[in-house]
């Protein structure tokens, strides 16, 4: 799960003023009648961090599990394709290989 | 074809001797008969004794051919190559030499035995339908893409398939690179009818993702055949290309799909593992915080210690010296703050309360001091309180953070009105916490609506009009404001007319009249001035503000009900009342109708005051009559229910009872009326009832409860233990439960109590007596003369 900063596009240092900006530029991007989810999870993220007192709140309180999808895209977000070696398509082939076999008619 | 039934040894040489007795043509139709059904090994058995007893009938040679080839086929399907090999042979010995070499091509490459599959395909490609060639030769040419070299060996080194199987090594060489031209150019050079073909399809389709197109890469994949011995590695790269989650990706794979996923999606094979196993990780927080500091340099520190940092609440206390031995040390602070969150996920409040006040501690002694944070924490202690039914003694103890937290953050409106709203039974604590309200947010409305409500409970009249009128400086269109504003005038001039300062109240009287605009007091200050004109000793203008007040009022009787409690409520003396009761008494001749009726409702609780209550009721007593008369009238259940309570409220226990129990048979299943019925008859508790009733009302109170209405339950539970107190006689099981009670728990001393203990107890003397009560009775019954048997006895 992203954090509401995250969600926003904001700094985590943002004061009111920027934080209600970026909050009205994300509904223009998802209205309510055309993204539904997105706009409840943009709502959602602006109602945590608001305000100066929510955002201490958020930062002294919030405590969820670390959500697996969030910690995997922490570490695949910087990962770019390699190509396979020949070697791998083979292994793949030749596991493939054992169980298909060549057609007998 | 159906499926073969297996026949044991036994069966078998019974059935092949009687066979050998069949007539030729019989057995042929038997025969026939099983290769139909499938049962290709007993077909064979007939067929071969068939072309032993007519050798030269070439139907029977052909026909058991085809058996072999079906029993061949059986057997290869199960995997079994060799025994299949056998078979082929014996069909050869049997029936010839067969002309479909592409059968024992297949059988020899399934069955692993790569030098005679090279030869014999050097022998027979040419000679192969070209259907069945292509299809041996993509399984030949994935056998070499798998790294084959037994194969590989065995051909002809001029076959065109090595000479391909070149091309493509050289391909995905170029690719492997980055040379993708290269690698396109060499693809090229592949005829399209390449047994390697899908596997092109596979490379140039990485090519385009590689270059952005991964259109053109799903096009060109889509092309692979679902029996090609290439899918695979076509739904690998299928996923790979523009997949949005990854991690799942990875998380299901397995194997050597593994490392080329993990390669297409950017990660080395340790990493494409780590994620593939991430599922068993997240079982439980612990298993996940050894996962990550097991992996701690595939995570990369930083990561690593984010995540671990974010475990820590969920994890025993002991975990953070683990945390900061691994990593880095944490500040102080943070190491409360993480203390106190575990505390709370595992619900011990005392070692949350001890994190958070030794972080506050620490936070106190910070330069400069960090207001917010240390306001925020303490409103957050006071949030760890129960906050539903705070026992009285408590408030004081349970403000006390919410009153530090405002010392930190003085304009925080949400906690000024937590601690007004749970201080609402402390007058003294409500008072302090409205003031300090007041002083940090004065131009709130909402706090200054409270003040003001506050002050006319306390009878300040002229301060709750003060603080009003500041209300609808800020909000002039604030009509709960003008209500206040109006009642706080009215108020206080009654106040006024009963210290008989009739010139002063007339003035308060003026001031409610002019800010009811809306006549929202339905004509009650020109009413109210009216009085005090006319005891100022000017008849004739008291007498004009009194009529128009009355037309203001609405109905005829709502008017003359006001004039007659307002008299009451300012004492005006026994001539005036006696003038404005008998008006009203009048209105008994009229006939009801639901709309005085309820007005009637609305004015009774619209009044304020201690003394209000009694004067309604006195009032209320004038109009029995018209009341009764009302009961004729048809109400829905909710208007049913609200004269119920209202006549409950002001203690009119005859009217209650008439309506409750009209009620109560229109709506048998709403227990809350018969609750009034029962609540009439026992005047409010104040009268006995009999045991019957009190039954009835056991059962009522259970049927409440079975219905979930616990609100009725509580209600009617209330009503029996009102019983209790004028002398309901107490059940023997219920005596001897309370009996039992103060036996283990005695009022003083907590000793533990002994078996033997129980018979030094004083046996409560209510107890006693209904004992003897009993004993008595049975006595009675047992002495009764036959012709005067107790009910029991009579029904038989």
């Amino acid at each position: 799960m992203k954090t509401p900063f995250a969600i926003l596009e904001v700094d985590e240092s943002a004061d009111d003023a920027a934080i209600k900006s970026a909050y009205l530029k994300k509904v223009k991007q998802f209205p309510p009648e055309q993204a539904p989810r997105e706009f409840q999870q943009v709502r959602e993220a602006f109602e945590l961090v608001r305000d100066a007192h929510r955002r201490e709140e958020y930062t002294l309180f919030h405590c969820p599990l670390p959500d697996k999808d969030d910690w995997l895209e922490k570490l695949l977000i910087h990962t770019q394709p390699r190509r396979p070696n020949p070697t791998m398509f083979a292994d793949v082939m030749a596991q493939h290989l054992t169980k298909h076999k060549c057609p007998l008619e | 074809m159906a499926k073969k039934k297996s026949t044991p040894k036994k069966d078998r040489q019974k059935q092949s001797s009687d066979f050998s007795k069949l007539p030729d043509k019989a057995l042929a139709q038997q025969a026939k008969g099983h290769f139909e059904a499938g049962e290709f090994a007993r077909a064979i058995e007939m067929y071969r004794h068939l072309c032993k007893t007519s050798p030269n009938d070439p139907g029977h040679r052909t026909a058991l051919a085809a058996a072999y080839h079906g029993r061949i086929l059986e057997v290869a399907r199960k995997g079994m190559h060799q025994e299949a090999m056998v078979l082929l042979g014996n069909m050869i010995t049997f029936c010839g030499p067969t002309a479909d070499q592409g059968l024992r091509l297949a059988l020899l490459l399934n069955g692993g035995r790569w030098q005679e599959a090279a030869s014999l395909y050097a022998e027979c490609r040419e000679a192969l339908p070209r259907k069945r060639q292509a299809a041996i030769e993509t399984y030949v040419a994935a056998q070499l893409l798998s790294g084959n070299q037994a194969l590989a060996k065995s051909l002809p080194a001029q076959s065109v398939i090595l000479r391909q199987h070149k091309l493509v090594q050289e391909a995905m060489a170029a690719y492997a690179k980055g040379e993708d031209a290269q690698a396109l150019e060499q693809l090229g050079t592949l005829p399209s009818s390449s047994p390697f073909r899908d596997f092109c399809f596979i490379l140039k389709a990485l090519i385009a993702s590689h270059a952005g197109q991964k259109g053109t890469a799903q096009e060109l994949l889509a092309k692979i055949a679902a029996s090609s011995p290439f899918q695979p590695l076509a739904a690998a790269c299928r996923q790979t290309i523009g997949a949005e989650d990854k991690a799942a990706v990875m998380a299901a794979s397995l194997g050597p799909e593994q490392a080329l996923l993990g390669a297409l999606l950017g990660l080395d094979a340790k990493m494409a593992s780590l994620i593939a196993s991430q599922n068993k990780a997240f079982s439980h927080p612990d298993s996940l915080f050894q996962f990550i500091l097991s992996r701690r340099q595939s995570f990369g520190d930083n990561i690593a210690a984010s995540l671990c940092h974010a475990l820590l609440p969920h994890l025993p206390a002991k975990t953070i010296k683990v945390y900061e031995t691994t990593f880095q040390p944490l500040q102080a602070f943070e190491r409360h703050r993480i203390q106190a969150l575990g505390c709370e996920l595992r619900h011990d409040l005392h070692g949350a309360f001890d994190a958070w006040n030794a972080a506050l501690k620490l936070l106190s002694l910070e330069q400069p001091v960090n207001s917010l944070r240390m306001a925020t924490i303490y409103r957050h202690i006071a949030g760890l309180n129960p906050q539903q039914d705070v026992p009285d003694h408590f408030i004081p103890t349970f403000i006390i953070p919410l009153k530090e937290s405002l010392r930190h953050d003085p304009g925080h409106k949400p906690t000024h009105l937590r601690i007004l709203h749970v201080t609402k039974g402390h007058p003294k604590l409500y008072e302090e916490q409205l003031h300090a309200a007041l002083k940090d947010l004065p131009k709130d409305v909402d706090i200054l609506l409270l003040a003001s409500e506050s002050a006319i409970n306390r009878g300040s009249f002229k301060k709750a009009a003060r603080f009003v009128e500041n209300i609808i400086a800020i909000d002039p269109i604030n009509s709960k404001a003008r209500g206040l504003l109006v009642n706080a005038h009215l108020s206080h001039g009654r106040k006024l007319a009963q210290s008989g300062k009739f010139s002063q109240a007339g003035k308060e009287f003026e001031a409610a009249a002019g800010f009811d605009r809306s006549n929202s007091a339905a004509g009650l200050p020109q009413l109210c001035l009216g009085l005090v004109t006319l005891l100022s000793g000017e008849p004739q203008k008291g007498e004009e503000l009194l009529a128009k007040g009355l037309s203001l009022a609405g109905p005829e009787a709502l008017g003359r009900f006001a004039l007659a409690l307002e008299a009451q409520q300012m004492k005006l003396g026994s001539k005036w009342q006696k003038r404005f009761n008998d008006a009203l008494r009048a209105i008994n001749k009229t006939a009801p109708n639901k709309e005085t009726l309820f007005g009637l409702v609305k004015q009774c609780r619209q009044q304020k005051g201690a003394q209000a209550p009694h004067a309604c009721r006195e009032i209320l007593a004038l109009l029995d009559k018209f009341i009764k008369q009302a009961l004729a009238l048809d109400y829905s259940e909710a208007e049913s229910l609200t004269l119920c309570a209202f006549l409950q409220e002001y203690g009119l226990f005859p009217l209650l009872q008439d309506f409750a129990a009209k009620a109560a048979a229109k709506w048998p299943g709403a227990i809350i009326f018969s609750y009034h019925r029962y609540f009439a008859k026992a005047r409010g508790g104040a009268k006995v009832l009999s045991e019957r009733d009190y039954d009835e009302l056991d059962y009522l109170a259970g049927m409440a409860e079975g219905q979930h209405d616990s609100k009725t339950a509580g209600l009617i539970d209330d009503l029996i233990e009102m019983s209790y107190a004028n002398g309901r006689r107490l059940e023997d099981d219920e005596l001897f439960s309370a009996f039992m009670d103060s036996i283990i728990h005695p009022p003083k001393g907590d000793r533990d109590i002994d078996d033997d203990d129980l018979f030094d107890f004083p046996i409560p003397k209510k107890l006693l007596e209904s004992i003897e009560k009993k004993k008595q009775k049975k006595k009675g019954q047992e002495e009764t003369p036959a012709g005067q048997k107790p009910e029991q006895q009579r029904l038989f």
